[in-house]
């Protein structure tokens, strides 16, 4: 698999680093408390099999965090950004 | 003083370890790219390439970041005070190894150690690329004909011991 | 010369004769022959016995796709089990070993296999060995292990080397032949970069098999790799090929194989096509070979394969052999043509070469006991005539070569043309073009799947031994998906995955189900395409070039002082330093009773250093630690805790206040590189809105430990005047910048992981290695020791340090007896989480300590801790001990632990088990705190 980052070109895999489903949203209340937003969002994720987005860690290289629009099931890049 | 560790890698016909090099670090406080350019009078890139200013090299190393190598340690000293204002500074000159691959089969060794296209039209002089080698992250760079890779110092060893290994089959009588 | 040579022609060369030994005994062959031709020139036709049945075998090909012919290649540390003859490229002193077969290949006693036939059906293993239970274990497995399995490896380390390279291309051409030799001379001469790649030795493909010319011009600019096999396709345009450097040598000084990984937009695949085999009975006799393969071993290798044949065919293609017989000087017993009405090409050939054709017959069975002896001809008219021969080239069709197309999920779709699959979705990039796109093959071809009528065994996968009669039963079972009869037959397994079987049992299982062969469908065909040495997947990275080492500033000088090693991580670190005659348990002591007492040194680099600067350092800082920062002056540290989001501990450390803005944070040595990505996740994806920096400087700077009763005395020796070091002007968990040693610019940390009154004293990495060497003569008047990691771990056990053992992702805050470090006002990472009730409750396992009742009996980490009394089950598992060890300190055996509820049970007897290694004693829980519990040896 080849990722394309943005600042360094297409990379190899072994560059990057996979850190999950992009779409979550911290809930920004301050975490007080336990709510069912914040366990949803660290632990609820839909189980997806099109195109969706993923955050991306250039490890191997700029360190960017990257937006990556990939499809899970023909595992297509789409879309690599800078997040 | 304390004196320094003595340089323990040999040196090859290709390979040539660079012993100390003052470098610095440079990461760009927001919106402060303009006034940290004129402190130091230079266009810092943008991308991954090397720019020179005086006989200062400046390499891309990141989104708003730089790996800046003084030919000196009292250019070294004055470019840190200007770019302090405008940016986080640190010194990078003891965190580093860089060794200098040297040859017309430079581009042959590499490839067995390193994940990227060294081609001369892929990798044009003054490129600069962030990956790895053999495992480890480096830093890599053309000069001229040459290539520089830099890895975190601790790595020296391992990485100078893949590079002789890749390059074993181009050492005359090995 | 030998018996089946011919007198001339070939790709071999005469002048270079070959000596090498096949079973023992020595032959004669030439440079350009494989072990497969020199065996045939030598009259050699037996070269295994099958797998299930251990029936005798040839070979059945002249390519990478051979079933039959499997050999151990070499001797010792180099020996390599099921090597296909007919690609082992013959070199002098070659030395080749028949397989599967005891004591002989002629004499195999297990050929008795073939009379329990009727047992060994398919799917025969999920039929037996059932039955008592009890003897599976001491009977049947051992059984089955001794019988199963096909050759058999060097059971030494490989001393081979192997190397591995990632080369780019703009189009990779796979296979070249003609076919391919065009498409590359084409890239080419648009002026991008071309690789051809091509299993053989030698290019040309096909053509060299027909005795054909190969065009080899216009190739300057293209890079050829032969004896290289892409082996599979990934995703964004990669592909995993090996070059095999020196297989085809006696020996060599080199690497024997190199992996590439090609980076190719583009690629054409130009693999050509693979004959199938007819099914009649008996079809798998040594001189039952494939037409192609007759024609091969004739044009390539001047081979004469048998004196008298019969070549069995259903389409135009194959009948080229009928002149290569005929060259060859070889007897045509019959031309056996499966389709009624010849076409009129087969008809001229035959009419031209003097060969009988039988229009519209079948072989139905060949016939005899080595080696075949003659064939039963069933006729059209319905009556059946026994020809004799010595060789049966039989051509089925050909099957393009598409199995690349599918390692990306394309399904080959079915051509009834040509009445074999081509290609179907194509990997992106990917051009399929000559035979393995199904062009100029099989013409005027009439399938035909069996031979009508039972016979003897009719091989379908020669290789794992799979009949036609299997392929029914599997039918009848119910196993009729093509993905379910691979797995219950095992057929299109093993080292050659059907490569002569699918297409044949597709078809046989589609007649049987009543299915067309498009909906029957072929399996997914996965990398590697042939098999692929481990070595070449490993190249240099085995034994210490595994994973690259990282050393220490002080490496050289701690080895220098005798110390021993130990990995953690990537790292190297000092583990103790043994005086001549100590083990590790007197040296260990020794160290630890040095830093209590009077001073050691300890080279802590290896703990990450982060460097955070810019006017949003503290809210960031803020965010990322469960406790505060805001507060923190100038010139001081304090320990931070890092949750992750769910609430667990992450990782601890100290951060300390350089400047305003500026802080430097360390973490623990394994988690470095993981803060690294945690602190940018946190700012480029949740904080953007922060101005801060971080940037690694754990290489920048070598940081040594001093620490004992006596390290502000040998300090004092160090730092550069004007430099106050008393305590007063430099107290507990300070931090400054300063200059030591007469101008070497430094950093001082008060801080202390021992216990003990202790500093961290960083230079600049290049003198790292000096001043350890300055410290040990500043201290020397004082009894100066250099501790290592063993030490440093009984020490900050011995003060109840929580470390990784106790931060092991699976406890929080809470558990560790720092719930204090949660910070009430503020959002951080893991906040909302930990402070869920389940986390936060009684029943969690929190830090306690333990002492041996007996105060003697070593606890170990990793025991389970229980009430004493009870039964001894999961159910009454109540923690279990994280670190221990013996303190020299204390004069007896400690250790922490988690225990259910462990606060409130200070001073209760608890059982430590430990049945893995018997252990099995009472302890008392104590406060996990066992040395100085008020701290007032910090702040001397």
């Amino acid at each position: 698999m080849r990722i394309t980052c943005p600042h360094c070109g297409q990379r190899g895999l072994e560059e990057f680093l996979y850190h999950g489903d992009a779409t979550p949203q911290r809930p920004s209340d301050g975490g007080a408390t336990p709510t069912v937003e914040w366990t949803d969002y660290v632990y609820l994720r839909d189980n997806k099999n099109f195109a969706h987005e993923e955050l991306w860690y250039h490890s191997a290289g700029c360190h960017a965090w990257l937006r990556v629009t990939r499809d899970l099931s023909t595992h297509e890049i789409q879309d690599v950004r800078q997040a | 003083m304390l004196d320094p560790a003595p340089e323990l890698l040999p040196a090859t016909a290709m390979l040539q370890p660079l012993g100390y090099v003052p470098m610095l670090s440079l990461a760009v406080f927001a919106g402060q790219y303009a006034p940290l350019c004129a402190a130091l009078g230079v266009t810092l890139p943008t991308s991954p390439r090397r720019t020179r200013a005086a006989q200062t090299s400046y390499l891309w190393s990141g989104p708003g970041a730089w790996l800046v190598l003084p030919p000196n340690v009292a250019t070294s000293a004055q470019i840190f005070e200007a770019a302090a204002p405008f940016a986080a500074v640190t010194q990078q000159g003891d965190g580093h190894f860089l060794v200098r691959v040297m040859g017309p089969n430079a581009r042959a060794g590499l490839a067995r150690l390193m994940p990227i296209d060294l081609h001369e039209n892929a990798f044009p002089p003054d490129d600069v690329a962030l990956t790895l080698a053999a495992h480890i992250g480096v830093k890599i760079w053309r000069e001229s004909d040459d290539f520089v890779l830099a890895c975190f110092r601790s790595f020296a060893g391992s990485l100078y011991h893949a590079l002789q290994e890749a390059f074993a089959e181009f050492t005359s009588g090995a | 010369m030998s018996a089946y040579r011919l007198p001339t022609g070939g790709l071999i060369d005469r002048a270079q004769p070959l000596h090498f030994r096949f079973d023992g005994k020595a032959y004669q062959g030439y440079a350009g022959d494989t072990l497969a031709s020199a065996l045939l020139a030598n009259g050699v036709r037996l070269m295994g016995r099958s797998f299930k049945y251990h029936r005798p075998r040839g070979v059945l090909s002249a390519g990478s796709e051979e079933p039959n012919a499997l050999v151990e290649l070499r001797s010792g540390a180099h020996r390599e089990p099921n090597t296909r003859a007919t690609v082992a490229e013959l070199f002098e002193g070659l030395t080749a070993t028949s397989q599967n077969r005891y004591p002989s290949l002629k004499y195999d006693i297990l050929a008795i296999n073939g009379l329990f036939s009727p047992f060994f059906t398919a799917g025969f293993y999920y039929k037996t060995f059932m039955w008592p239970a009890s003897f599976w274990e001491k009977l049947y497995e051992p059984a089955i292990r001794r019988a199963a399995g096909l050759g058999r490896s060097a059971a030494v380390p490989d001393p081979d080397v192997y190397e591995k390279s990632t080369i780019f291309c703009d189009v990779l051409v796979i296979g070249g032949g003609v076919a391919g030799l065009e498409a590359a001379r084409a890239a080419s001469a648009t002026g991008g970069r071309v690789i051809l790649c091509d299993e053989g030795p030698l290019l040309g493909g096909q053509a060299l098999n027909d005795g054909a010319e190969v065009d080899l011009s216009g190739l300057e600019n293209v890079t050829l790799l032969t004896r290289t096999t892409v082996f599979g396709v990934y995703d964004g345009g990669t592909y995993g090929a090996v070059t095999r450097l020196t297989d085809h040598l006696p020996s060599a000084n080199a690497p024997r194989q190199r992996m590439l990984r090609i980076i190719a937009p583009r690629s054409i695949l130009a693999a050509g096509a693979i004959e199938r085999p007819l099914i009649f009975g008996n079809n798998d006799l040594p001189g039952v070979m494939l037409a192609g393969a007759v024609r091969a071993y004739i044009h390539r290798y001047a081979v004469a394969p048998g004196r008298r044949a019969l070549l069995a065919l259903n389409h135009d293609d194959a009948a080229a052999t009928i002149t290569a017989l005929a060259g060859a000087g070889i007897a045509i017993a019959g031309v056996i043509d499966a389709r009624p009405a010849s076409s009129n090409f087969v008809q001229s050939l035959a009419a031209q070469m003097g060969a009988p054709l039988f229009s519209g017959a079948r072989i139905l069975r060949a016939l005899g006991r080595l080696e075949v002896s003659g064939a039963e001809v069933l006729q059209r008219d319905g009556a059946t005539l026994n020809l004799p021969c010595d060789l049966i080239a039989m051509s089925g069709g050909c099957n393009p070569t598409l199995h690349l197309t599918s390692h990306l999920d394309g399904k080959p779709v079915w051509d009834e043309r040509i009445a074999s699959f081509i290609p179907g979705k194509l990997p992106p990039g990917m051009q399929a073009i000559g035979a393995c796109a199904g062009e100029r093959i099989n013409r005027n071809i009439l399938p035909v799947w069996s031979s009508g009528r039972a016979g003897g065994k009719e091989f379908v996968d020669f290789q794992n031994d799979v009949t036609a009669a299997d392929i029914t039963l599997a039918e009848q079972e119910g196993f009729v998906a093509v993905e379910h009869l691979k797995r219950y037959t095992t057929l299109g397994m093993a080292t050659d995955q059907g490569k002569t079987a699918n297409v044949n049992a597709i078809a046989l299982m589609a007649a049987a189900s009543g299915q067309s062969i498009p909906q029957a469908g072929t399996t997914r065909f996965r990398p590697p395409y042939t098999p692929v040495a481990l070595g070449a997947l490993a190249g240099g990275h085995r034994g210490q070039q595994f994973k690259p080492r990282r050393l220490t500033p002080t490496h050289a000088w701690a080895a220098a002082q005798g110390a021993t090693f130990i990995e953690t991580g990537l790292w190297l670190r000092a583990q103790y330093f043994p005086r001549p005659g100590e083990d590790w348990q007197e040296a260990t002591r020794r160290e630890v009773h040095a830093v209590r007492n009077a001073v050691g040194i300890c080279d802590v680099t290896t703990l990450g250093k982060i460097d955070i600067q810019g006017p949003g350092a503290v809210a960031f800082l803020e965010f990322v630690y469960s406790n505060g920062w805001a507060n923190l002056a100038v010139g001081r540290a304090r320990y931070g805790l890092m949750l992750r989001e769910d609430g667990f501990v992450m990782d601890d450390g100290t951060c300390a206040r350089l400047g305003e803005t500026h802080f430097v944070m360390t973490t623990t040595t394994a988690n470095a590189a993981k803060v690294m990505q945690h602190l940018e996740f946190c700012h480029q994806i949740l904080r953007p809105e922060l101005d801060v920096c971080c940037i690694s400087v754990t290489d920048q700077w070598a940081q040594i430990a001093i620490a004992g009763p006596e390290s502000r005395h040998v300090l004092e020796k160090l730092v550069d005047a004007p430099f106050d070091i008393s305590n007063a002007a430099f107290p507990y968990m300070e931090a400054a910048s300063l200059s030591v040693c007469d101008g070497t610019s430094a950093r001082l940390f008060r801080l202390s992981f021992s216990g003990e009154l202790a500093y961290e004293l960083a230079v600049p990495a290049r003198f790292g290695d000096a001043l350890a060497s300055r410290l040990m003569q500043a201290g020397a008047e004082f009894g100066i020791t250099p501790y290592g990691t063993e030490a440093l771990g009984v020490l900050r056990i011995e003060k109840g340090h929580p470390a990784g053992p106790e931060l092991n992702g699976q406890t929080t805050a809470h558990d560790l007896g720092m719930a204090k470090l949660l910070s009430g006002k503020k959002d951080f990472i893991g906040r909302a989480l930990a402070a869920r009730p389940a986390l936060t409750g009684p029943d969690r396992s929190t830090l306690v300590g333990l002492t041996p009742l007996d105060g003697a009996t070593l606890l170990r980490a990793g025991s389970h801790l229980l009430k004493p009394g009870v039964p001894a089950t999961a159910a009454n598992d109540e923690g279990f001990i994280t670190s221990a060890s013996y303190s020299p300190t204390l004069g007896h055996p400690i250790a922490l632990a988690l225990l259910a509820n462990g606060p409130a049970r200070l001073g209760e007897h608890i059982r430590v088990y430990d049945p893995v290694r018997n252990g099995d004693t009472l302890a008392q829980v104590v406060a996990p705190v066992f040395y100085d519990p008020s701290g007032s040896r910090l702040h001397a």
